[in-house]
């Protein structure tokens, strides 16, 4: 047992962008006789590397498209890297804003189960937990309605609700607490603070320096898939607000 | 935990999946579910009283004949088509969390298996009434779905894998279906086949399961063993085949959803 959650060494990701349109086949075609199809990289990340301590909060700050959610990604396993090793102990509680893997035609209610059976939950685990998430995500009325009908704040709630059900090892979360209210937000926070003091690492992404601040010791900043720098958050953020003020 | 601990995990999701498929099917329909059997039912009265005249000499019970063509066409082509979105239509959780990715295609081939198992119920009705020979034989048919079930299942894979990179797929299944189902011989006999054409059928796999099941169930006896190692080698390869082919891409599906 090392005291490291999170090891991330030289890592680059590389996508293929003339690869990722051909969805049709007369693209594919063209493509095949203009011989363009194993051209186009773009590299996401480059060359990154960083390290977390158990229990430790790393913020990664940086623009749009500056690879901070691919580096989650990376993180979380959902991607492998083109280039260098990523290195993860323990459980992954895993918060993306770019979906919450609800299906909008069912309920809060199946959802719920649905949900908490992809983060590898039981039936009868789900169904003790049940009202202790719904009174969380403050949906008491709306246990039936299909989730479609939910405003973007509800169904954040209910996400962050089932991702952080139970004490994980390591947290990943991304600007999913920027939907919610005030009060949705100090609680959503509360509970993180929480799980940190029980020992779980966070990885946490936000446009907000200002919640990079508040939440996280050190943080990362990323710009075009280069690391411009590494340290305690409040120099990093410091520095970054700095440089979006430009 | 164990490896297999590990899978054992995602088995509730495959169970959640499945009834969320069963459900979207039927959503907001009164009849719900009956609708698996009461569909092979009516299918198969339209077409008895459409070929029964037509083929009446040729073949003895042909509603039974019809529907065991029908029900075991439907489970091998419905796996296809379902497989072809199996991952795309999956995108939302994909994104978001590390779960193993066959899990979805094996979903989708249950969902499709589970309507067989529905429309179980149609042919036993129709067995019962027509006075087919209800035979212990009968119990010969799990061993005959589980090795449609691997073929199906190698069959889901492939298509999931090149559905989700080239989605024109979607359209040319439906064609490939229908010329499928010509070749299945599910309406009519066999032996109006040309000899000359006789080839094309052997080679179609479908048609060893449809047989076997009409074996069992239409004249009630054993299937003969030839048929059953050609559907047996059929299944090991298509499964074998479909595995390979769903793994050596599966690391790249996420940059296609």
């Amino acid at each position: 047992m090392s005291d490291t959650a999170i090891r991330v060494e030289n890592v680059s990701m590389m996508f293929n962008l003339s690869r990722e349109r051909e969805e049709r086949l007369k693209e594919y075609v063209i493509n095949l006789l203009k011989h363009k199809l194993f051209f186009d990289e773009f590299w996401a990340l480059r060359d990154i590397s960083f390290e977390v301590k158990k229990g430790g909060t790393l913020g990664i700050v940086g623009t749009n498209g500056s690879g901070k959610t691919t580096l989650l990604r990376l993180v979380a396993g959902i991607m492998k890297p083109t280039k260098g090793t990523v290195y993860t102990e323990g459980s992954i509680a895993p918060l993306f804003a770019m979906g919450t893997g609800f299906d909008g035609s069912l309920t809060a209610k199946e959802n719920i189960f649905l949900v908490g059976a992809l983060h590898g939950y039981s039936k009868s685990y789900m169904k003790k937990r049940f009202d202790e998430i719904i009174e969380f995500a403050e949906l008491q009325d709306f246990v039936d309605v299909p989730v479609k009908n939910f405003s973007s704040g509800m169904t954040s709630r209910l996400a962050f609700a089932i991702a952080t059900l139970v004490q994980t090892d390591i947290l990943i979360a991304d600007e999913v607490l920027a939907v919610g209210d005030a009060k949705f937000r100090k609680k959503s926070e509360e509970r993180m603070a929480n799980m940190r003091s029980n020992g779980a690492t966070v990885l946490f992404v936000s446009h907000s320096s200002g919640q990079v601040r508040r939440i996280c010791q050190d943080a990362i900043w990323l710009d075009h898939g280069k690391l411009v720098m590494a340290g305690p958050s409040a120099e990093v953020c410091a520095a970054y607000d700095e440089f979006c003020k430009q | 935990m164990t490896s297999f601990e590990n899978e054992l995990k995602y088995f509730g999701f495959l169970k959640e999946i499945v009834k969320r498929d069963i459900r979207r099917k039927y959503y907001q329909s009164v009849l719900g579910v009956l609708w698996t059997v009461l569909n092979p039912l009516l299918t198969m009265l339209v077409m008895a009283i459409i070929f029964s005249t037509l083929f009446r000499r040729n073949i003895e019970n042909y509603p039974i004949y019809l529907l065991c063509g029908q029900l075991m066409y439907n489970f091998i082509n419905g796996a296809g088509r379902n497989g072809l979105g199996a991952i795309t239509g999956n995108a939302g959780y994909i994104r978001i969390v590390y779960i193993p990715k066959y899990i979805f295609v094996l979903s989708k081939v249950v969902v499709a298996f589970v309507d067989l198992l529905f429309s179980l119920v149609a042919l036993i009705i129709v067995m019962i009434f027509t006075g087919a020979p209800i035979t212990w034989n009968l119990l010969a048919l799990p061993v005959l779905f589980v090795l449609a079930f691997m073929f199906a299942l190698g069959w889901a894979f492939i298509f999931a894998t090149y559905g989700t990179f080239l989605r024109d797929l979607q359209h040319l299944y439906g064609i490939f279906s229908m010329l499928w189902m010509w070749v299945s011989a599910i309406f009519y006999p066999l032996s109006i086949i040309p000899p000359t054409y006789r080839f094309l059928f052997d080679l179609n796999p479908a048609l060893h399961y449809i047989t076997i099941m009409r074996a069992i169930c239409q004249e009630g006896v054993m299937p003969d063993e030839k048929s059953l190692v050609i559907a047996t080698c059929y299944s090991v390869l298509m499964l074998i085949m479909g595995i390979s082919v769903f793994r050596s891409k599966e690391n790249k599906f996420l940059l296609y959803i």
